[in-house]
């Protein structure tokens, strides 16, 4: 095929097509759960969860069949608008099962939520009872946040061949966060083979240690996604708590853990190249904020009289922390009874997230780093005015206009919190609420537990506060500029 | 194949955007990150920050599992420096881009083989070698030689008094002639044609053929060779000084350049040319220059823009033939429809080099010539390869590669339809850019 000579006009076939080919995946996906309904037993989601794998087959087959680009050209702008919009059409695709079986039945906009909340291993959701819900539901909740943990774009570089080019290329930087910047290969396909292959092996590696302890295989393999993914869903509507068990604890502290470390890292380390993970800066860095909040957690807890044994100062709050700042968001039951100043750390800890390039969510560390060496020098230039400085982050200088993009990220971050929050409180959120829950969205941590003090329930919120949550979660999902750009006249008319 | 390429330059990135296309494994070193970032967000490769000779930076570009170092820096020095460097990690080949003329030669070869660089690449010396070739076969864009001469690869800008014109390809075919069509440039692209593309005004065809049937070529595409004396240069640079060593005993050559340092330099060093220390943009210094007299024109200066412009002043003057260096690659494509007649591109000649280097490890059993976007290759047939099994009718072979030619016992003929290739056949393949690659399961 030809490369297009002039590229004013959006490539749409190109886009449909592929988009096409993604949906096929995840029709692929979706026999997953309609096989669990198969063996439990479930006659209602196994007819639920075939028809939407049908559906969604279908439209991918025809999408895939019968559109054909006459370019195979992807620039940046079809591959942000692909990115952006393969995570959209996954959710109104992922959201069939929910609307359909017996044991969830929720509206459209309630189910799109579910679906956006799973992909975007946010967490949060609308079902009222976890409890209630059939086996499938739940691997189906839990498979999403696990394909949507390391990204869906990411995922299928690994697969197709046809997207190893300089198109999937530009979509992986669309994805991935341009600040973690690693290719651990040449080529893009390769080094999203590797990824998975991380992603996958601890996942297993975690499913074997829980099934070893307390759970049973069904609920071993939903947390082990769930937890690996940093998404947070359970089967449970008390979260972990029901287990009640220190060994689950480390076991998923300990891996909630290197869900928020840059993956290029955990791979690098892997393959025997320690001297790249002690060096990290960010590294570093994350595991230190770690260990302060957790000292501050349990002076917090002590300060408030909520000592109650040995676990209450040891495991309960490193677990807790590690929860937050990787936007897993499972809430210990009693986190609430930890006072203000826990509550408060642990929002911070919300706001930082996890390392770029892992599964966490958040405005993450790397650019909290970053922007702190950068307010450092900036002070010392008040006082000497003619010092040269460079931000040096693990041995490497940062060239300035990585350091303007992270100080506008920020900036965007919080005006974006900001209008959210605005905007729910327009759908008659109470305005706590409105703040917390958009807070939580855009940094992907479900900040609602029905037994929490804080965050909203999301069940009494209406249709439109659902899209709100929703777009909020996407936009953190995929750090900002990728939904941003979407909506500036100037991308569709260059 | 995994490439280490060393210089994000001009050269190193062309490599390195072409290279990742051809689906291979390319690593990108250089000190500039602003050179590197836009490579690295734009193309499916791998960046690496770091001094070219630094053995920090090499190890990491993990040099020693590359099957081919390309050390295209600006800095010969660098150049060999890192080649030696990777070679001692275990690089299984090494390229370095020196601008030497002494490098080149083949007594010297030897020295730099036992040093750890194996090859060396000069793209400022292949420019002047395809300006000779441009010198003597003025009629046309493209003059490719394979095997000493026995296949020639002619590209000919067609005009309206060109016979051929108006007719397809089956019809062409038809009146016996043993002319191969194997590619059309038209406008910004190139095409492999089939039996029913039409041969238009404007053109640049690819025709491959045998040496005898040449001048029949010329009468049909309408064309009369000019016999060139006397040359006027724009640009005392390196292309310019190579060009005046090889060609100042035969031609009479007028070299202009502003920069004084320059000129004095050339003209230290060459003793056959005549070296002129003036703007050459300005008309009166070129007609006080008398370039009304001049038969070619060629032009070399650092901007593709003002050499692009001088040819067409110089058409103006009637020079007969006026040769450009165009670095941009998308300016190629203008400078073809504005009738310039051979364009140089330094990036295309490393380019083949490079390419030749990865099709065949032993460098001198194959050829390759890149174009803008396209690429001509001889490479010889290994027995039991794909390509032997049919008659090439059959092959069903992708649309983006046509066989022009094969030679067979030293003697070369066109290929049509019913050619049967046979193992140990040396073939001239004619690829769009990205096809490369598919050599490998073709012809091995």
């Amino acid at each position: 095929m030809k490369p297009r000579r002039f590229i004013v006009s959006l490539n749409w076939a190109a886009i449909f097509r592929l988009l096409g080919v993604l949906v096929l995946f995840e029709a692929g996906f979706m026999l997953v759960p309609t096989i669990v309904a198969l063996i439990c037993h479930e006659p209602g989601a196994a007819r639920a969860f075939g028809v939407s794998a049908g559906v969604t087959g279908l439209c991918g087959f025809l999408a895939y069949k019968y559109i054909r680009p006459t370019s195979r050209d992807m620039g940046r702008r079809e591959s942000a608008l692909l990115t952006a919009s393969v995570w959209i059409v996954f959710s109104l695709f992922g959201q069939i099962p929910y609307m359909l079986a017996p044991s969830t039945h929720l509206s459209f906009s309630a189910a799109f939520f579910e679906a956006m909340s799973g992909f975007t291993t946010t967490g949060a959701s609308l079902v009222e009872s976890t409890d209630n819900l059939s086996s499938a539901v739940h691997i189906w909740r839990c498979l999403s946040q696990w394909i949507g943990g390391l990204g869906i774009i990411i995922f299928t570089l690994a697969l197709i061949p046809m997207l190893n080019s300089a198109g999937g290329m530009q979509m992986y930087n669309a994805e991935q966060n341009k600040i973690a910047g690693d290719k651990i290969r040449p080529r893009i396909s390769s080094t999203a083979r590797r990824l998975w292959i991380v992603y996958g092996l601890l996942t297993l590696c975690l499913f074997m240690l829980l099934w070893a302890g307390p759970m049973t295989a069904f609920e071993a393999a939903c947390h082990a996604m769930s937890t690996m993914s940093t998404g947070g869903f359970s089967t449970s509507s008390a979260g972990i708590n029901i287990f009640n068990s220190v060994y689950v604890k480390v076991v998923m502290t300990v891996f909630m853990f290197l869900g928020g470390v840059n993956f290029a890292l955990v791979y690098r380390a892997s393959t025997g190249q320690h001297h790249t993970v002690i060096g990290n800066e960010t590294f570093i860095t994350y595991y230190r904020l770690i260990l302060t909040a957790t000292a501050l957690f349990i002076i917090g807890i002590l300060l408030n009289g909520a000592y109650s044994g040995w676990q209450s100062v040891t495991i309960d709050p490193l677990f807790q922390v590690v929860s937050l700042v990787t936007s897993t968001g499972f809430m210990l039951s009693e986190f609430k009874l930890w006072g203000p100043a826990v509550l408060f750390i642990g929002l911070l800890l919300i706001f930082v997230g996890g390392c770029a390039g892992s599964t966490s969510g958040g405005a993450k560390i790397d650019r909290v780093v970053y922007l702190l060496k950068y307010l450092k020098n900036e002070i010392k230039r008040t006082l000497r005015p003619n010092s040269v400085m460079a931000v040096r982050v693990s041995g490497r200088t940062i060239p300035m206009d990585r350091i303007n993009n992270v100080v506008a990220f920020l900036c965007l971050y919080v005006l974006i919190i900001i209008a959210g929050a605005l905007a729910l409180t327009f759908f008659g959120v109470p305005l706590q609420e409105a703040f917390i829950s958009a807070f939580g969205a855009i940094g992907n941590n479900s900040l609602s537990t029905a037994d929490s003090i804080v965050g909203c329930d999301y069940l009494h919120l209406n249709a439109a506060a659902h899209y709100v949550l929703s777009i909020l979660m996407l936009t953190g999902r995929l750090e900002i500029f990728t939904i941003l750009i979407l909506l500036s006249p100037s991308f569709w008319r260059p | 194949m995994r490439i280490v390429i060393v210089g994000a330059g001009e050269v190193g990135s062309h490599l390195a955007a072409l290279l990742s296309k051809e689906e291979q494994d390319i690593v990108l070193v250089d000190n500039d990150s602003e050179k590197l970032d836009p490579l690295d967000a734009k193309y499916n490769l791998l960046t690496i920050k770091g001094h070219p000779t630094s053995f920090e930076t090499i190890r990491r570009a993990d040099a020693a599992n590359c099957d081919l170092f390309v050390a295209v820096t600006p800095f010969e020095t660098d150049n060999v420096t890192a080649c030696i460097i990777a070679k001692s990690m275990g690089a299984k080949r090494t390229v370095a881009r020196v601008d030497n003329f002494e490098y080149m030669m083949d007594s010297n070869r030897r020295f730099f083989r036992e040093h750890g660089v194996d090859s060396v690449i000069y793209p400022e010396y292949y420019a002047a070698k395809e300006i000779c070739t441009a010198l003597t076969h003025t009629w046309v864009r493209h003059w490719f030689e394979m095997w000493g001469g026995e296949l020639i690869l002619i590209g000919v800008k067609l005009r309206e008094n060109a016979e051929i014109i108006g007719l397809n390809l089956k019809e062409f075919s038809r009146r016996g002639h043993s002319f191969h069509v194997s590619a059309i440039r038209r406008r910004y692209d190139t095409i492999i044609p089939g039996g029913d593309t039409v041969i238009n005004t404007g053109d640049i065809v690819y025709f491959m053929t045998r040496p005898e049937h040449v001048d029949e070529l010329r009468q049909i595409c309408g064309k009369t060779e000019a016999e060139i004396h006397s040359i006027m240069v724009m640009g005392a640079n390196m292309i310019a000084s190579r060009l005046s060593s090889e060609l100042g005993k035969k031609y009479k050559i007028k070299i202009i350049d502003s920069d004084r340092k320059k000129c004095q330099k050339l003209a230290e060093r060459i003793s056959d040319i005549d070296v002129v220390c003036g703007d050459p943009r300005d008309n009166e210094l070129l007609m006080e220059e008398s370039i009304e007299n001049m038969d070619a024109f060629i032009a070399l200066s650092e901007s593709s823009e003002t050499n692009i412009l001088g040819c067409l002043t110089a058409k103006e003057f009637g020079v007969k033939k006026t040769i450009a260096e165009v670095e941009s690659i998308q300016y190629i494509g203008e400078a073809e429809a504005l009738n310039i007649g051979t364009i140089i591109n330094k990036k295309l000649l490393a380019a083949g080099a490079i390419f030749q280097l990865m099709l065949d490890n032993d460098a001198d059993n194959s050829k390759v010539m890149a174009l803008a976007d396209a690429e001509v290759a001889e490479l010889e047939v290994k027995p039991g390869a794909k390509i032997t099994r049919a008659a090439v009718r059959d092959l069903k072979l992708s649309h983006d590669m046509t066989i022009a030619g094969l030679i067979r016992n030293g003697i070369g003929r066109l290929v049509d339809g019913n050619t049967r290739i046979e193992p140990g056949d040396r073939v001239v393949v004619f690829c769009l850019n990205g096809a490369i690659h598919k050599f490998e399961r073709l012809f091995n």
